[in-house]
């Protein structure tokens, strides 16, 4: 067992073209650097200075982890994480 | 014949775009095309987690239902769109930066003018491609689509 990661479409070019990628339990931002590894910049599209970035949102289950502990929440095998990158935009620069 | 640049809707779909974005007003509203190809099956209207009459930031819970809806029934997000209520159909300095997706077209209705005017975009990588919108009148909203 491990965790299940989704991939957004946008950073499927580094995944190899997967959807779902498995990484090892532990921290979140743990497990961001684990899979950079092996997806190299990976890691710099989600995060920035061990922080998730402002526009891409990270689901544990079905929790955002802004509303869990960050970039410190624990990971345990079995568990889904889903990176999703924010839709947004407007005038207001 | 469209061609694969090109993003089809059905009239019903562009009215419940319009609809929605006069809904909205004075706000801007967001959602997400679902459909297969460049064929728009689902028009998911997404709620606006930052109103504003400048702005809008999907709620990302929603928008992870509809992903999850999306992967269900075998479709990927042909589109996102928004609305603009004082400017034209054209994706602002900010649109053009928060554009993350470079697969689906960015459709933009502008309430701004006389008429409600819309336009679909490609945006990859800060460049700006005008894509054609296809009205299919024999396109019906759910065809295709088999519910879960
Ligand atoms: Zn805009």
């Amino acid at each position: 067992m491990a965790v299940t990661v989704r991939i957004p479409t946008p950073l499927q070019r580094l995944t190899e073209g997967k959807e779902v990628v498995e990484g090892p339990a532990g921290t979140m931002i743990n497990l961001v650097k684990e899979l950079d590894a092996k997806y190299p910049g990976l890691a710099e599209r989600i995060s920035e200075e061990d922080k998730i970035r402002r526009f891409v949102n990270v689901y544990l289950n079905n929790e955002d982890i802004r509303f869990l502990n960050g970039a410190e929440t624990e990971v345990k095998d079995g568990d889904e994480v889903s990176i999703v990158p924010a839709i947004a935009g407007g005038v207001g620069c | 014949m469209p061609n694969a640049h090109d993003i089809i809707l059905s009239r019903n779909q562009i009215d419940s775009i319009v609809a929605h974005a006069v809904s909205g007003l004075p706000n801007e509203v967001c959602g997400i095309l679902a459909g297969r190809g460049n064929r728009v099956f689902d028009v998911i209207p997404i709620k606006n987690a930052d109103p504003s009459p400048v702005g809008y930031f999907m709620d990302t819970s929603q928008q992870i239902r509809a992903i999850r809806m999306m992967r269900k029934k075998g479709l990927n997000q042909v589109g996102i769109y928004h609305s603009h209520t004082e400017s034209d159909a054209l994706p602002s300095a900010k649109d053009v930066e928060l554009a993350f997706h470079p697969g689906p077209a960015y459709v933009i209705l502008s309430l701004a003018g006389l008429h409600p005017e819309l336009k679909a975009f490609e945006i990859n990588k800060g460049l700006v491609k005008e894509r054609f919108i296809v009205i299919d009148r024999n396109l019906k909203a759910t065809e295709g689509v088999d519910d879960v």
